[in-house]
């Protein structure tokens, strides 16, 4: 049996959908895999832990980088789209201990937002032109438009997300 | 607006001094934090940030792997390395003889 919760955003609200995940296993419900493209989380019955969740933003995971989360108490549980979510029990010290190093992470996935955005915007553009002066009556490049102005949404928000928590990192030297 | 990254400028932090000083042995990357907690009681590296430093240290060529065992790597300082830990060292025992002279002749 498996139960779904909603992703809030990885990227813009991480901390919640982290806590979120801690208060399922507690009531015995640990996350298992993403489903329906990334849209929903996962969930399958066992015994109520105290688990603590974080995410990472690797490209590709190896071994040896599993064996050192694994060797401070950290458990891959995710991966997926250079997502990954790693679990650990309530005694085990956070995965960040330099905050240089967090902010070095995220200024890696905002990287990697920034170029998706900008290659959506371009086809955002390009589909709106098409819309309004090539094919003004075209219901199915109203259509088009529509999908990639979600497209562009969904790229673009975690970018703005992932800009202000840098910045108030760098501002706080940590969270 | 940054400062320049410590493996420009050579000013270590306390993590990267930490892992230096411990791969003067060649150490599994894994093994790495509990050889710290041995060492010295307080001093928590996390796991992301022990991954990525050792990925820069690598690049920036002052540890090298030895060789692998399961996908595990074993690293060891470079002689790089051992200059960069050594000039630290350094740094930090004037910092800490000034202090310790200082505060004698308090008394």
């Amino acid at each position: 049996m498996s139960k779904f919760r909603f992703n809030n955003g990885v990227a813009l609200f991480p901390e919640k959908d982290c806590r979120m995940m801690a208060e399922m296993s507690a009531k015995g419900w640990h996350l298992a895999s993403f489903a329906a493209g990334g849209l929903l989380y996962r969930f399958e019955k066992g015994n109520p832990e105290e688990y603590q969740y974080v995410f990472y933003f690797e490209k590709t995971t190896s071994r040896e980088m599993m064996s050192i989360f694994e060797a401070a108490g950290w458990q891959l549980v995710v991966d997926e789209s250079a997502i990954q979510i790693f679990r650990a029990g309530r005694e085990a010290s956070p995965i960040y201990s330099e905050p240089e190093t967090q902010i070095e992470m995220l200024k890696k996935s905002k990287e990697r937002f920034a170029i998706m955005t900008i290659f959506v915007g371009m086809l955002l553009l390009s589909s709106l032109i098409c819309a309004i002066w090539v094919y003004p009556d075209s219901m199915i490049m109203k259509m088009v438009l529509m999908i990639v102005w979600s497209i562009f949404v969904f790229s673009s928000f975690p970018l703005v997300g992932l800009t202000r928590r840098i910045k108030r990192l760098t501002k706080s030297g940590g969270e | 607006m940054a400062k320049s990254s410590p493996y420009e400028s050579g000013e270590l932090t306390e993590s990267i001094f930490l892992i230096l000083l411990v791969l003067t042995r060649p150490t599994y990357g894994y093994r790495i934090m509990q050889q710290l907690k041995d060492m010295i009681d307080d001093v928590i590296v996390g796991p992301a940030t022990m991954y990525t430093t050792l990925k820069k240290m690598k690049d920036a060529g002052w540890i090298s792997e030895v060789s692998e065992d399961e996908g595990r790597i074993l690293y060891e300082i470079t002689q790089k390395g051992k200059d960069i830990l050594l000039l630290d060292y350094q740094k930090k025992k004037n910092v800490v003889d000034v202090a310790k002279a200082f505060l004698e002749e308090e008394q």
